[in-house]
């Protein structure tokens, strides 16, 4: 059976990697006294993948996992039993039977918020990157010639309130772009650089099952 | 500092440095203890990924937080882009559960794992903020106590601790916790604790000093709850440890000595300790540890015992005792496990008897031939190479043991499936309080030659041959026997940029060769130095029990190229090690 864990990462925990995440919700699992199954092959792997990986710092309060456990489990029992043994800092929001193609494969859209400094006029800075046809990033990479992105097309909406940017960024076939990246590109419309102080992953949006879709 | 001021500046420095998760702390089964009133800070000062599966501070870290009182917390060596950034931001080094500085512990515990941790000593102090010669702290400074197998030389290190611990810590080292439960302020703290036996306060030098042997070794000090380190790429198993002790005898090995005699568990206390932590883990991987686990003699029964309470239990024995029957046992303990390790660390007669290795050449073959039926399809085999007296024939002989294996493999592999030979030679280090303590390393030419042979003549197809950074081998050399002076030069070293010396790409040659030299001395000098049977070694004073008589004796047979028997079957050969409750106690 397997089951889509919603959960969050918070203070401290936000510095683990994405392995190291998968790894502390396999190892908390087991604890718990679940047997989770094993991928069929040579090298059998856990049944597990989250729905998207976490950059090292980012906080999340509501990312996905899915795991197939062998045994039909009451979701709420899992939830509370998974919660207590997790490291500190990852709690378990809900669990619920998934069924259907797994999380990674129909993630949609992500949400953020990024804690920024009030430095920039972000008001005006909005304004402008919504007029804009295109707004274009740099990235690098280290043995990788760098490469120009444009990022509004990735950008669903973004809003401001004091201290913050709320957005929504599109995961397309073609990419995404990371939330750092659109605040600084918003803030270069105004020839500044954004001071973030956090950044938070609100929500992971999937795109509707398919219709007959099967395990 | 409000702590809270602290916690934000850690963040905002974490969020710029190589695995920030070394610094977290917030495993599952850390212990955090708000309300404690003393703070012990264990380290252990390598990388979190080294240290952290480090058995003695696991059972240390259950020994303080089994007091009401007192919290342990960790500390590891930030690798050094944390260390500049640290210094950088003024940011004090910090515990991982509480995030609290170092420096305000009342008691800080630094492991001696390592020769070559040593200049890591030097910046944890320095980064916690805390002098780095004993002789420079104040009242507010925490006492620094040093322990673990490479503090039975406490010389090198003397000046930079306030008291050095020998032996093993369960039980005793309880008299060093209720001191700093009890007597408040530092001056007072170590004026108690020069009274204890098992102290070595270097500020009153050479004073004799006793080791701590755990006489009991009972079960209820094996630790269950322990840290599970974040990231799969570190030895993530259970384990528990089944015996300690060894007295195999081998004349180069220190572990050898020092934890003498030996002392069993019984299966039922391995099968219960083990699945309490497996339990508290969650591992899928048991390791039944000691330092020759096939010379447990209950290992058959708790294999069997363990085996039908967990069928599907992968079970390590961490084997290397060349003999047919562990090599069938460890096959069959653990089916995923494709690899095995052999380990007769040297390959001719004349040799093994040097340095009392009382395995022949047939039990090798068969051992060999033993793996490879077993379905092994990859063998690995671990050598020494620059042990004394050795010629050109004992590095001959492990090349030709490689190519035997190989033929073997090619005889005997079922339906000639695929298999590989990894054949291992580490460079002979003489250490303390064993038979070779007289003796001087090879030099390093000697042993670049017998490298250069080795990868000239040993054939490549289907052999793998890992050689030892020489100069890693040879540092680690002149640290080990070390004496008061060598202080100083571990100090310039560190002040140089040493760091992280067992690791090859951190290695600082030019560091340790500019504060060797400054000494009026080199590696290689202090390395190949040869002691006399008169002279007055820097640890002389340090009572591991084991008799200067008997290893000056092993040390004479040693040169008659005579191997001598293990007292568990052959008689007591009066080492030393037992007295009253302190005996070899075995469970069959
Ligand atoms: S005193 Fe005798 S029995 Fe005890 S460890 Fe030494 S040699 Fe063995």
């Amino acid at each position: 059976m397997t089951y889509r864990i919603t959960f969050a990462v918070t203070g401290r925990a936000r510095f683990l990697s994405h392995l190291e995440t998968v790894d502390a919700m396999l190892g908390a699992l087991r604890r718990a006294g679940y047997d989770i199954a094993l991928s069929k092959g040579m090298k059998p792997r856990p049944v597990i993948s989250l729905a998207l990986p976490r950059a090292v710092g980012v906080q999340a309060q509501a990312d996905l996992a899915d795991v197939a456990l062998h045994g039909d489990h009451d979701p709420a029992e899992v939830a509370e039993r998974l919660d207590a043994q997790l490291p500190h800092g990852i709690a378990v929001v809900a669990v619920e039977p998934a069924e259907g193609p797994k999380a990674a494969a129909r993630v949609d859209a992500a949400e953020y918020e990024v804690e920024v400094e009030e430095d920039v006029d972000w008001e005006r800075a909005l304004r402008a990157f919504a007029a804009a046809d295109s707004c274009e990033v740099v990235r690098t990479a280290p043995n990788k010639p760098d490469r120009t992105v444009d990022v509004t097309r990735y950008c669903s909406s973004i809003e401001h309130e004091p201290g913050l940017l709320r957005m929504l960024l599109r995961m397309t076939d073609a990419g995404t772009a990371r939330p750092d990246e659109i605040a600084q590109a918003v803030a270069g419309l105004e020839g500044r650089t954004a001071t973030i102080k956090r950044l938070v992953r609100t929500r992971i949006a999937l795109r509707p099952q398919p219709v007959g879709a099967r395990n | 500092m409000g702590n809270a001021l602290l916690e934000d500046r850690i963040e905002a420095v974490l969020g710029t440095v190589q695995k920030p998760s070394r610094y977290i702390g917030g495993e599952a089964n850390q212990v955090r203890k708000p309300h404690a009133t003393s703070l012990v800070a264990l380290c252990y000062p390598d990388a979190y990924e080294i240290g952290i599966s480090n058995q003695a501070l696991q059972i240390l870290y259950g020994q303080v937080n089994g007091r009401e009182e007192m919290a342990a917390e960790r500390v590891y060596c930030p690798w050094p882009d944390m260390a500049d950034a640290m210094r950088r931001q003024r940011l004090p080094l910090f515990t991982l559960e509480s995030w609290r500085p170092v420096r305000e512990a009342d008691l800080l515990g630094i492991t001696l794992q390592a020769e070559l941790t040593y200049s890591n000593v030097l910046e944890v102090l320095d980064l916690a903020g805390i002098p780095i010669r004993a002789a420079d702290r104040g009242e507010d400074d925490p006492i620094v106590v040093a322990g673990g197998p490479s503090a039975s030389n406490p010389a090198p290190l003397a000046p930079f601790f306030d008291a050095v611990f020998m032996g093993e810590s369960e039980r005793a080292f309880d008299a060093v916790l209720d001191v700093i439960a009890s007597v408040p302020g530092r001056a007072a703290r170590l004026a108690r604790l020069a009274e204890n036996p098992y102290l070595y306060m270097p500020s009153q030098r050479r004073h004799p000093v006793e080791r701590a042997v755990y006489a009991d070794f009972a079960i209820d000090t094996h630790p269950a709850r322990v840290v599970v380190p974040y990231s799969s790429a570190i030895f993530a198993r259970a384990s528990v440890e089944v015996m300690r002790g060894c007295t195999r005898g081998c004349r180069f090995c220190h572990a050898g000595t020092w934890y003498r005699p030996v002392r069993e568990r019984s299966p039922d206390e391995v099968v219960e300790a083990g699945l309490a932590q497996l339990g508290c883990t969650g591992y899928d991987e048991l390791s039944m540890t000691s330092l020759a686990t096939s010379d447990y003699t209950g290992i058959v029964p708790a294999i069997e015992k363990i085996k039908s309470r967990l069928p599907t239990l992968h079970l390590s024995l961490p084997s290397n005792r060349v003999d047919t029957g562990p090599v069938a046992l460890t096959a069959a303990a653990n089916a995923r496990q494709s690899s095995i390790t052999l380990a007769p660390e040297a390959a001719t007669q004349r040799m093994r008897d040097i340095i009392c290795k009382t395995i022949t050449d047939e039990m090798i073959e068969q051992a060999i031939e033993a793996a490879f039926k077993a379905g092994y399809t990859s063998l690995k085999m671990y050598f020494m190479i620059g042990l004394p007296r050795e010629t050109h024939a004992e590095v001959q002989g492990i090349v030709d043991l490689g190519i035997k294996a190989r033929e073997i493999g090619r005889r005997v592999r079922p339906g000639g499936g695929r298999f590989s030979v990894h054949v291992s030679a580490s460079n002979f280090v003489p250490k303390p309080h064993t038979p070779f303590q007289w003796e001087g390393m090879a030099s390093r030419k000697q042993l670049e030659a017998k490298q250069a042979y080795m990868r000239r003549a040993m054939p490549t197809r289907q052999i793998r041959l890992s050689l030892h950074d020489l100069r890693t081998s040879m540092l680690e050399g002149a640290l080990a026997r070390g004496g008061e002076e060598t202080a100083d030069v571990i100090e310039a070293a560190w002040r140089g940029g040493a760091r992280f010396d067992a690791w090859s790409e951190m290695h600082r040659q030019d560091a340790w060769d500019a504060a060797f030299a400054a000494a009026g001395t080199s590696v290689d000098e202090q390395a190949t130095r040869e002691f006399g049977e008169w002279d007055e070694l820097p640890w002389d004073h340090v009572r591991s029990g084991i008799s200067k008589e008997f290893l000056l004796d092993e040390w004479g047979q040693s040169r008659a190229e005579v191997a001598t028997g293990d007292c568990r079957w052959d008689g007591c050969t009066d080492c030393g090690a037992c007295f009253g409750p302190v005996r070899n106690r075995l469970v069959n």
